[in-house]
């Protein structure tokens, strides 16, 4: 009886991290800018991931599949935002941001008044988006 | 501090200990060894001295500063960290889930976000940290001043910039709650004080 009832919370789980996950893909499908996508790649997909993993480990019911997805999930939750903040950063200092639909930006700001500026401003005038946004 | 670990000991050690370049960290190959065996899943002599190696190894392909670390880990406060880093996650998935299915178009925002914490430990885990909390993503960190450039997912009306702050400065004290000692935290409660919230026109000096 008990197995049985892990089974349909473990479906459950996998089911529901799938869904995460299928949002994360049409998140960084459809938004408009490299930033934003990748909050649909680093939050929603990290989500995801945990759900699933969750689910594998409450169907198989192993110490070493708990272990490992644990193992897992804490690998995933301490690199994805390093890896996102090395693409936001690059992303933002080649201009491949989004800044049209922008309501505040305080780090150009700080940026101008420490004398930087990004070379596509100059180069591709009247243009807000780098060539790849 | 670790970044400036290993220079300091090269200027001042310099040819005389030349050879104590790596240094050696007993809890790195300890916990290397750890996951060697969940990755492995079976306990026995091979495995366990096996895992020592590879740690050993790994320490000395990929030589990494040690971390200055001053306080101690208080299990209770770390699980409410992570308590609220799954809850965060949660809560931000289904923020992303909603715009992924609809056609609404964020406003997003970059946000300027002093730290109080002094250690380079409490910096990385709270801007680590912070890309977890619904709707941000570190852009860029500065370590002098310590700052984070936040990208909210949606800040329509820049006047709500102080909840991205407010939010961050829980999450710095959850994190020094956590791994800090109770000097740390009672300092960093005292730099937290509301007063010394910024208005947002000062601008800090320093290179970009």
């Amino acid at each position: 009886m008990t197995n049985e009832i892990l089974d349909i919370v473990g479906a459950l789980f996998l089911l529901a991290g799938s869904i995460f996950c299928l949002a994360a893909a049409l998140g960084v499908l459809r938004f408009h800018d490299v930033m934003t996508r990748l909050h649909a790649a680093t939050k929603t997909q990290v989500f995801g991931l945990l759900l699933i993993l969750t689910g594998v480990a409450v169907t198989l019911r192993t110490w070493h599949v708990v272990l490992l997805a644990l193992l897992t999930i804490v690998l995933q939750i301490m690199t994805a935002p390093v890896s996102g903040h090395m693409l936001a950063r690059t992303a933002y200092r080649t201009d491949q941001w989004d800044d049209e639909h922008a309501t505040i930006d305080e780090l150009g700001e700080d940026l101008e008044a420490a004398g930087f500026r990004n070379r596509t401003d100059e180069t591709v005038p009247g243009r807000t988006r780098g060539p790849l946004g | 501090m670790s970044e400036q670990a290993p220079t300091r000991d090269h200027e001042t050690k310099a040819g005389k200990k030349e050879r104590r370049r790596v240094p050696f960290q007993p809890r790195q190959i300890l916990m290397l060894a750890l996951i060697w065996l969940v990755l492995v899943g079976e306990v026995n002599v091979v495995t366990v001295v096996g895992g020592l190696l590879l740690g050993w190894l790994i320490m000395l392909v990929f030589p990494l500063p040690p971390v200055d670390h001053s306080g101690r880990i208080h299990p209770w406060r770390l699980l409410v960290l992570v308590t609220h880093l799954v809850r965060d996650l949660a809560v931000s998935s289904v923020r992303l889930m909603i715009y992924a299915f609809s056609t609404r178009v964020p406003h997003p925002g970059i946000v300027r976000v002093p730290l109080h914490a002094k250690a380079d430990l409490y910096e990385v885990n709270t801007a680590e940290l912070a890309s977890v909390v619904p709707g941000t993503i570190a852009v860029d960190v500065r370590r002098k001043p310590r700052l984070l450039y936040l990208h909210v997912f949606d800040l329509p009306d820049p006047a709500t910039r102080q909840e991205t702050i407010d939010d961050t400065w829980a999450l710095e004290r959850r994190v020094v709650a956590a791994f800090g000692s109770a000097k740390e935290l009672a300092d960093l409660d005292a730099a937290q004080v509301p007063s010394a919230r910024p208005s947002g026109t000062d601008t800090p000096k320093g290179d970009a």
